[in-house]
């Protein structure tokens, strides 16, 4: 179809012509855009026009400023009112409506997913078919153990580990394919058995919802209460992808609109919200074990709750105001659900495979110059704080480079006996509060900059400690075993 | 009248859009929200919810409170006088 240009009033289509004219850099959308942003005063475009304009971004500016006074407070209330008509004629050739009577169980659904009585069950019902089953235990549990278990480390790993010693001669590169932290036994073995399923069955949940126009409704229920924190109702989207993929959700924060926002809600995802790798390992650890599993979930959503609420006292700039479309409610479409849950896959892949890697050349390396010793000895004294036993301190160094790395080091260790039932809580618990992974902590700082990203850190490293601390204090002073 | 005193159910017309952030008051507009425009409440609490048009907005209170509206409508005339 053609694309249709909306002709505005003649006095506006004047001064659009007028600054157009000025312009002169190339850039990806058409002068007479550009203008009509320019004379809307958006303010993003106002920066990359005075970049890409160097020589004579002043006169530039200086004509946008004489303009928009001239034309007044209103212009861009008159923009809109053009489109608003063009776009109101253009329907009106091209579409019908029938009259319906009565509600439709579609805009029916829409109403009870916004409002609190309703919308709270609804929620639930979400978070638990959703989230729980389908991506804890249909993808963490089935299929890990598919997987991991029965295709890679029955089948595939040992076939792997025989031809690489048979065929390759120097036991260091061995050590770096097929090691304890080789590419092939930690890095492809962990992305394509653990966190494949997980993060699979994670973003088909979330297209689906994403799709079916549940999500706004969900932002605008939880909006009053995100307030509190220095949120708006809109920044429930990257706190639920969160749950799928901290760093894709701390991409995903720019849909925020104040710096704020985007600040607070990049803190409480490093913080206090586990991914789905984490929440698949830590789902297996607290199996059959509801009061840890309780206690655990009571101490990230009072860390969520307290840590928010303190970061909008502290952290300066304007409030988040809340404003959203609600689309209607539908039911989503199989091919399209597929096609975003395979390219946001295809993403993830090109971004978290070569970190998966290079953890484990750099584990490789530090192992062999010596350097790896050192590095898990001086956890140790973190681990005798919490109470654990030495190797934990391990388990949060591998969590570093993977925070899954680390809860699946505890859960080798429950394997083996060597946890009690409170320090497997005490350790998950610090794990979850932890420093992020390496591949959130860059683009933490991509996307805040190094000081915020710096400030984040010096902030969590020792809040994890002191909640472990205190919790391992706190289980011994009420004489609670687990 | 602002948008956050009409009762649910009923119609009003867009006077103003008067919101100090100019980041909120395009996206207002650029929803529909243009003086002049029929707009039906539908909900109140948690959040407010309009429709304008084709187009369902939910709004907070604080958003609300900055929206103007007449329960004459005059047909796509442009008031930006007293809000």
């Amino acid at each position: 179809m053609a694309p249709v240009s909306t002709r505005l009033d003649p006095e506006i289509e004047d001064a659009i012509t007028e600054v157009a004219a000025l312009l002169r850099g190339t850039y990806r959308v058409s002068h007479r855009t550009l203008a009509i942003l320019l004379l809307l005063g958006d303010e993003g475009v106002g920066a990359m026009v005075h970049r890409a304009e160097a020589a004579h971004h002043s006169a530039i500016e200086r004509t946008v400023a004489a303009t928009r006074q001239r034309l007044g407070r209103d212009i861009d209330v008159r923009i809109q009112r053009s489109r608003l008509d063009a776009a109101r004629e253009l329907a009106g050739k091209s579409l019908s409506s029938n009259t319906v009577t009565g509600r439709s169980v579609a805009e029916r659904l829409g109403q009870w997913c916004a409002r609190p009585w309703t919308g709270i069950p609804i929620l639930a019902l979400v978070v638990s078919v959703g989230l729980y089953w389908f991506v804890g235990v249909f993808g963490g549990g089935t299929l890990v153990e598919l997987l991991e278990v029965q295709l890679f480390e029955q089948r595939v790993n040992p076939l792997v580990v025989r031809w690489t010693e048979r065929y390759i001669p120097w036991e260091p590169i061995v050590k770096l394919l097929v090691g304890d932290y080789g590419i092939w036994t930690l890095g492809i073995t962990y992305a394509f058995a653990l966190i494949l399923p997980l993060v699979g069955t994670f973003f088909l949940a979330f297209s689906i919802l994403e799709d079916s126009g549940y999500l706004p409704r969900l932002a605008l229920l939880v909006d009053r209460g995100f307030k509190r924190l220095g949120l708006s109702g809109r920044a429930v989207i990257p706190i639920v992808l969160g749950f799928g993929c901290d760093t894709m959700a701390t991409i995903v924060t720019r849909i925020l609109e104040t710096k704020r926002e985007r600040m607070i809600a990049t803190f409480l995802l490093s913080l206090a919200i586990p991914c789905s790798a984490q929440l698949g390992v830590m789902t297996g650890l607290f199996a059959g074990k509801p009061t840890a599993f309780s206690i655990w979930l009571g101490i990230m959503g009072i860390t969520f709750l307290m840590v928010g609420w303190l970061a909008a006292q502290i952290v300066p700039g304007e409030a988040a105001g809340f404003v959203l479309e609600l689309p209607p409610m539908r039911w989503p479409t199989l091919g399209n659900v597929l096609a975003k849950t395979v390219s946001r896959m295809q993403w993830y892949f090109m971004e978290v495979v070569p970190l998966f890697i290079l953890a484990s050349v750099l584990l490789w390396f530090a192992e062999i110059v010596g350097a790896l010793k050192y590095a898990v000895a001086a956890t140790y004294p973190i681990a005798r704080m919490l109470g654990l036993p030495e190797q934990a301190g391990e388990a949060f160094l591998f969590g570093f480079f993977r925070r899954d790395y680390g809860a699946a080091g505890l859960y080798r260790m429950q394997e083996n006996h060597l946890l009690t039932g409170n320090q497997e809580l005490i350790a998950v618990v610090t794990l979850t509060l932890f420093l992020p992974c390496i591949a959130q902590l860059l683009v933490m700082r991509r996307e805040r900059g190094t000081k915020a990203a710096l400030a984040i850190l010096g902030f969590i490293f020792p809040f994890a400690l002191a909640v472990g601390t205190l919790l391992n204090w706190t289980l011994r002073w009420l004489g609670i075993q687990l | 009248m602002s948008l956050a005193e009409m009762v649910i159910g009923q119609t009003a017309y867009v006077r103003t859009v008067a919101h100090p952030s100019a980041s909120t008051r395009h996206r207002l507009l650029s929803l529909g929200m243009v003086p002049g425009e029929r707009i039906i409440l539908e909900q109140r609490s948690p959040s407010f919810v309009i429709r304008v048009g084709w187009t369902r907005i939910a709004l907070d209170r604080e958003t609300a409170e900055q929206v103007f509206v007449t329960s004459e409508g005059h047909d796509g005339a442009i008031d930006t006088g007293r809000g």
